[in-house]
């Protein structure tokens, strides 16, 4: 550490805290500033990374700790998925980007549902772009949510069974939008459908090591691994320091301005140790719930497209419905899965289907003796989204009558959506929520708090892309 | 109790143990029990049978089979008893891995022609953009 105060200190280098930081240091006022970065794991090169997939051994491979040991799971039956280390989740997400659509900000005044959050989809429109331009997401030219500027990149193709649904459903069935490049771009080769998206074999995919956003190469910037930040001095409605261990010593930094940019989980547990009294710090803690639909099809092969999320579907996503149950939104898998029946290898057609729910007072994330280690406790899905998952399986069939279908057959939910979100959610005012618009702690106001932690609802679309646009617009409307 | 319970209660190992040392499974090896599977399973298509041993060879090296008593019963009652491969999800991997191992989608899925390993089991690790439904082997134009 080359100082001991700094303008900025950011913790984490996932989507929240890189995108935060891009911003900050475009602003006029920031080109003297001094920024420090504390990150808890390592490096891992995504080169490595396919070294271990292969069988190789790399010495990277135990850098960082398995995300499962750094928290307290309370509920077994419930998966939490994320990775340590330098870029956090963007070494394991599958790139997926939709937009939020308008309605998901606005979920009380429309459905009676949660809380509306305090800034809507317009605000965030020019953000989405930026993000959107920045990983070079592929996409289609029609779209569920409005869309001002085309993707930067052609969309990925469809399969037969995609090209069905869409010329049935237009563009409630889109080509997904999606950080793996259809066409090479920025050091990144062009996705070859390999599916197995969370370490790409061929480097087609959108992460914080091939972002070329030169954030961390930025000589105002000085990034330090494996620090371990734990707690932050809270004083008179400021945060004056951030307290880390590295190497097994203690570190105190002070800093003008703080940014939490770790996972919901830990933001949480680092709020907490420093002793913040929000009534909804840590609380409502949940994902989305998401379960597997085989469709197998009578004579018809379904055969082309590209690669594990192909494409999504909104049909069963926005509308009145949502006053009852659950929004679901639809990503068709074209895995090399098949069927093991003669003549019939190909006639099948799986689709994930994604449910939002709801922040909950009983999910929630408490400290443990172990500073470092969240405990965190989880009831189960709301019964709005298990409404959501019977309303699907009722009306599957109908929204299919295009298909051939022989049967359908659901899997049970999938035990993680890999999407942690809603721990420090954000408000209006104190009184229902932890953060502000600009994603500011209400009551700590040079305390930013980053990520998917700051969702006041949970929309069933991929959070990635909104939670890096509400980093650029905090920062761009802060500095 | 019902038969069909009893093997639902007890599971395949438990099933296995009791009904299979007369057949003399226990002097089968896993890798004849796996080829054994394959070829039952598919013995529609034209198998290379020398292919489906190379394969076997490499999707046991360093499998968790090797070290699963369970596992190495699961095999073998499904090879002895020809029960559905469905029952262990081991085996069923095991099967479309061989599949997937081969140039059998490669050729479309055409059962008339000899079906012959490639050499490597199948990971996108080994050999990238190797998915044989994706538009690179059906272009958009042609579907």
């Amino acid at each position: 550490m080359k100082h001991t105060s700094y303008d900025l200190v950011v913790i984490g280098t996932g989507f929240a805290s890189t995108f935060f930081l891009h911003k900050y240091l475009s602003k006029a006022s920031a080109s003297q500033a001094k920024v420090l970065v504390l990150e808890k794991g390592h490096l891992y090169p995504h080169a490595e990374r396919v070294k271990e997939k292969r069988g190789e051994d790399t010495p990277y491979a135990s850098l960082n700790p398995a995300s499962q040991d750094t928290f307290d799971n309370h509920n077994e039956k419930k998966g939490w998925v994320f990775t340590q280390g330098f870029g956090g989740s963007s070494n394991c997400w599958y790139g997926c980007t939709p937009r939020f659509m308008p309605s998901d900000f606005r979920m009380q005044s429309l459905y009676g549902i949660g809380n509306d959050w305090p800034l809507q989809y317009n605000d965030l429109e020019p953000y989405y772009e930026q993000v959107e331009e920045i990983m070079s997401i592929s996409g289609p030219a029609m779209t569920p949510f409005p869309k001002k500027a085309s993707y930067p990149l052609p969309p990925h193709s469809f399969s037969t069974v995609d090209k069905i649904l869409h010329q049935e459903y237009g563009h409630l069935y889109i080509n997904q939008p999606t950080a793996r490049a259809s066409v090479a771009v920025n050091g990144r080769n062009a996705c070859c459908a390999s599916t197995v998206c969370h370490v790409c074999p061929v480097n087609a995919k959108f992460t914080i090591e091939n972002s070329s956003m030169g954030v961390y190469e930025d000589p105002r910037v000085e990034l330090l691994y494996g620090a371990q930040v734990y707690s932050l001095d809270l004083e008179q409605d400021v945060a004056r320091k951030a307290n880390f261990l590295k190497d097994g010593k203690e570190y105190h930094v002070a800093a003008e301005v703080i940014a939490l940019g770790t996972n919901a989980m830990f933001n949480a547990n680092i709020l907490l140790n420093s002793g913040d009294t929000n009534p909804f710090t840590g609380k409502g803690i949940g994902e989305q719930i998401g379960l597997q639909a085989s469709v197998y099809l009578d004579n018809l092969e379904n055969v082309g497209g590209s690669t594990w999320v192909n494409a999504n579907g909104y049909m069963l996503y926005d509308g009145n419905h949502r006053k009852d149950f659950a929004a679901c939104l639809m990503e068709s898998n074209n895995a090399p899965y098949f069927r093991l029946e003669r003549g019939k290898w190909r006639q099948i057609a799986n689709f994930r289907m994604v449910f939002e729910d709801l922040p909950e007072a009983h999910n929630f994330v408490s400290t443990t003796a172990d500073r470092m280690k969240p405990a965190v406790h989880f009831k189960g899905p709301s019964d709005y989204a298990l409404r959501g998952i019977e309303n699907m399986k009722a009306k599957l069939p109908s929204l299919l009558s295009r298909l051939p279908v022989e049967k359908i057959e659901y899997a049970a939910p999938y035990e993680s959506e890999a999407h942690i979100l809603g721990s420090t959610r954000m408000s209006k005012t104190a009184a229902e929520g932890v953060i502000d618009s600009h994603l500011l702690h209400h009551q700590y106001r040079n305390l930013f708090v980053l990520g998917s932690g700051s969702f006041t609802t949970y929309t069933p679309a991929n959070p990635t892309l909104t939670l890096s646009a509400l980093s650029l617009y905090a920062a761009d409307h802060s500095f | 109790m019902k038969r069909r319970s009893f093997l639902r209660l007890t599971g395949l190992t438990g099933a296995g143990m009791i009904a299979l040392p007369s057949l003399g499974y226990v002097y089968t090896s896993n890798q004849d029990a796996a080829v054994g599977v394959i070829m039952n399973e598919l013995h529609y298509l034209k198998l290379d049978k020398k292919g489906v041993e190379q394969f076997v060879n490499d999707f046991f090296k360093s499998h968790y089979i090797n070290e699963s008593l369970r596992a190495q019963i699961n095999l073998r009652s499904i090879y002895y008893l020809g029960l559905d491969i469905k029952k262990s999800e081991m085996v069923t991997e095991l099967v479309h891995n061989y599949l997937l191992s081969t140039d059998f989608f490669l050729n479309k899925m055409d059962e008339s022609k000899p079906v012959k390993y490639l050499g490597v089991v199948y990971t996108p690790y080994a050999k990238p953009c190797s998915n044989p439904f994706s538009s690179l082997y059906y272009p958009q134009e042609s579907i």
